[in-house]
């Protein structure tokens, strides 16, 4: 009789780890996948945002707000649908952090500060990104780093772009999302979900 | 015995739901400890702060380091776990960011007062728990969004007792809600 594989402590605990490890990696993956689809349509959005802004600034604030809206209502439209084909509930955390950014947002540019419009240009995004990071420290490190380049990126152009504020914002805040949503669907694994 | 689709589908939905509240349980409890450090450390600042407004951006300086270097050793004192590690850890990366976009909306990008920078710290720390709470449990909604309409309340109505106000909500909300936590939470065995 063939006498049973003898497997050590250290080395049962280490196989154990490397499954952790893979597990969680999965799990990112598939989480990268999802979310590529909503950075590329957001960074879609902020990049005309931002050139309809420079176009014509008087009427920055209606689009800004149809950015806003029809980001919200795509994001929750995307949702319904997959979860229609996958058979799982709406997820709304999401939703729910973002109507939380939008309010934060407005606390903070129009109600309890006088902020001029490049400072509105600049700090939306980087609540955005700051965000992301939050996000980025619980379900994948890659949200973490995008949101940190990024948010240097917006620094870097408030203090030195000039008169280029608008398009350097709309190449690095719209731009790098989509940039980012398709690398995330290339990294990702399409097609699944957690569960 | 046989099990319908049905009622299968529906016994794995109960054991994920109380994996779930297990999970958020033991959150909670893990949580409560560094609610008790930075409510109390943000008590005595805004007190502080209201009887030597000229001294108050050093002491806040100092407090915030103090605030960290306690978060750090709270992380390290507790039993590791690689699981449990990677939480806390993650709670201190979590305070690290607030504090530099924090810095970087009043110091680089934003101009604002001394009022505005009293209200604007404590929402943007309910923010944060606002956010994480939508993934670890909804009481840190709840706080989050008391808090920062009762500092909002502060702001337009408290007058020249706004510190005190922030003292006693901000720093009491923290530990009250660390008291409140550590009664609903369950200890990691």
């Amino acid at each position: 009789m063939a006498s049973e594989p003898h497997i050590a402590p250290q080395d049962a605990a280490a196989s154990l780890s490397d499954v952790e490890v893979i597990e969680r990696r999965t799990r990112e993956a598939v989480r990268y996948a999802y979310a590529s689809t909503f950075q590329i349509m957001w960074g879609t959005l902020v990049a005309i945002g931002y050139i309809a802004e420079y176009i014509s600034p008087k009427t920055d604030l209606y689009s800004w707000i149809a950015v806003l809206v029809v980001g919200i209502i795509g994001g929750i439209t995307i949702r319904r649908s997959r979860a229609n084909r996958s058979g799982r509930p709406v997820d709304w955390r999401v939703v729910y952090g973002q109507i939380a950014l939008v309010a934060f947002g407005f606390l903070w540019t129009t109600l309890l500060t006088d902020a001029t419009p490049r400072q509105i240009n600049a700090l939306w995004p980087t609540f955005y990104m700051f965000t992301m990071v939050l996000f980025g420290i619980w379900v994948g490190r890659f949200f973490v780093g995008l949101g940190l380049v990024v948010t240097a990126l917006v620094a870097v152009g408030y203090l030195w772009a000039g008169d280029w504020f608008l398009p350097w914002m709309a190449v690095v805040a719209g731009g790098g999302c989509i940039a980012s949503g398709l690398y995330l669907r290339r990294i990702g694994l399409q097609n699944q979900t957690l569960p | 015995m046989s099990i319908d689709p049905q009622t299968a589908a529906s016994s794995l939905s109960d054991v994920e739901r109380v994996e779930q509240r297990t999970r958020e349980a033991v959150w909670y409890f893990g949580a409560s400890t560094f609610l008790f450090w930075w409510g109390g450390i943000s008590t005595i600042g805004n007190v502080f702060e209201h009887f030597e407004p000229l001294y108050a951006a050093k002491a806040w300086a100092v407090l915030t380091v103090l605030a960290f270097i306690g978060s750090f050793v709270i992380a390290r004192s507790r039993r590791h776990s690689d699981e449990r590690r990677r939480a806390d850890n993650r709670i201190l990366y979590a305070q690290l960011i607030l504090v530099v976009f924090g810095l970087l909306w009043t110091q680089v990008l934003g101009t604002i007062g001394y009022r505005e920078l009293d209200a604007f710290w404590p929402t943007l720390w309910m923010f944060g728990f606002m956010i994480a709470g939508l993934w670890v449990g909804r009481f840190f909604v709840w706080c989050g969004m008391s808090v920062t309409l009762l500092t909002i309340a502060g702001y337009y109505w408290a007058g020249n007792w706004f510190e005190i106000w922030m003292a006693v909500l901000n720093g009491a909300a923290l530990i009250g809600g660390g008291f409140w936590l550590r009664r609903i939470g369950v200890a990691r065995s």
